[in-house]
């Protein structure tokens, strides 16, 4: 139960997909370095799906403001 | 973090063996076209900053560590290492992660307040040794493990420094346009 309010509270509304974080359509990363090391799931919940799946943990990342729009 | 540490290939490998990882924008704040900020705490090793943070949790929510702020990649390094001691005692239960925080607590840099990264060393004074400790002493004082939801706004033992406008409500996975 808690894990679906958890996901509900992730999802709670759309999000544009990570990659895409130009309004002028570019195919830019959100930073420029993005997957350059770390690999980054598209969104936490597809984090805890696959980490459940191969028995990980998940660390997520989590920032303030437009830190995420360096890539564009 | 982002393109420093996490794009290390040792913090790489590490992170690929034992999670995965998500990234998320927590909400509105100003498009930062003033870099001087982010060039001063990168050309320190770690600044613990309430602007970002690194929750681990299960796949189910549950945390078990954070570290908030930036961590250059020896520091976030030997930090994960700890972490993944910790996520070895969850199936033993609250007791032995409270154990593994106390551990981590005591050997927060404990040689001499310094770590060895690649040949190199790294003193007390860059490794926020004091951040670390105050933190794992923290968990290691939790009666039960919280939901990410409970702590991620209000995460402990970050500066005060933070990029987050008054406006911010940070629920869900909102993006900023």
């Amino acid at each position: 139960m808690k894990t679906l309010l958890l996901l509900a509270l992730i999802q709670s509304e759309p999000c544009e997909p990570v990659t895409h974080c130009c309004n002028d359509g570019r195919d830019a990363k959100p930073w420029a370095l993005m997957n350059a090391g770390v690999r980054w799931e598209k969104t936490p919940e597809a984090a805890m799906e696959r980490a459940a799946r191969e028995k990980k943990a998940v660390m997520l990342f989590q920032l303030v403001g437009d830190l995420h729009r360096e890539g564009c | 973090m982002r393109t420093v540490t996490f794009s290390d290939a040792h913090v790489a490998k590490l992170v690929s063996e034992h999670f995965v990882s998500a990234w998320f924008n927590r909400g509105p704040g100003f498009h930062n076209e003033d870099y001087s900020a982010e060039q001063w705490i990168a050309a320190k090793s770690t600044y613990p900053t309430r602007n970002i943070c690194t929750f681990f949790m299960t796949p189910e929510g549950m945390l078990f560590d954070y570290v908030a702020g930036y961590h250059e990649p020896a520091v976030f390094s030997a930090r994960l290492e700890s972490t993944i001691e910790i996520r070895k005692a969850l199936p033993d239960g609250i007791d032995a992660v409270r154990a593994a925080h106390r551990r981590a607590a005591e050997r927060a840099f404990a040689g001499g307040g310094t770590i060895e990264y690649r040949g190199a060393r790294y003193d007390a004074a860059r490794t926020s040794d004091g951040y670390f400790r105050a933190l794992h002493e923290h968990w290691s004082r939790v009666e039960t493990l919280p939901w990410l939801d409970e702590v991620r706004f209000d995460y402990l033992y970050g500066n005060s420094f933070t990029e987050e406008s008054r406006d911010a409500t940070g629920v869900g996975g909102r993006c900023v346009n």
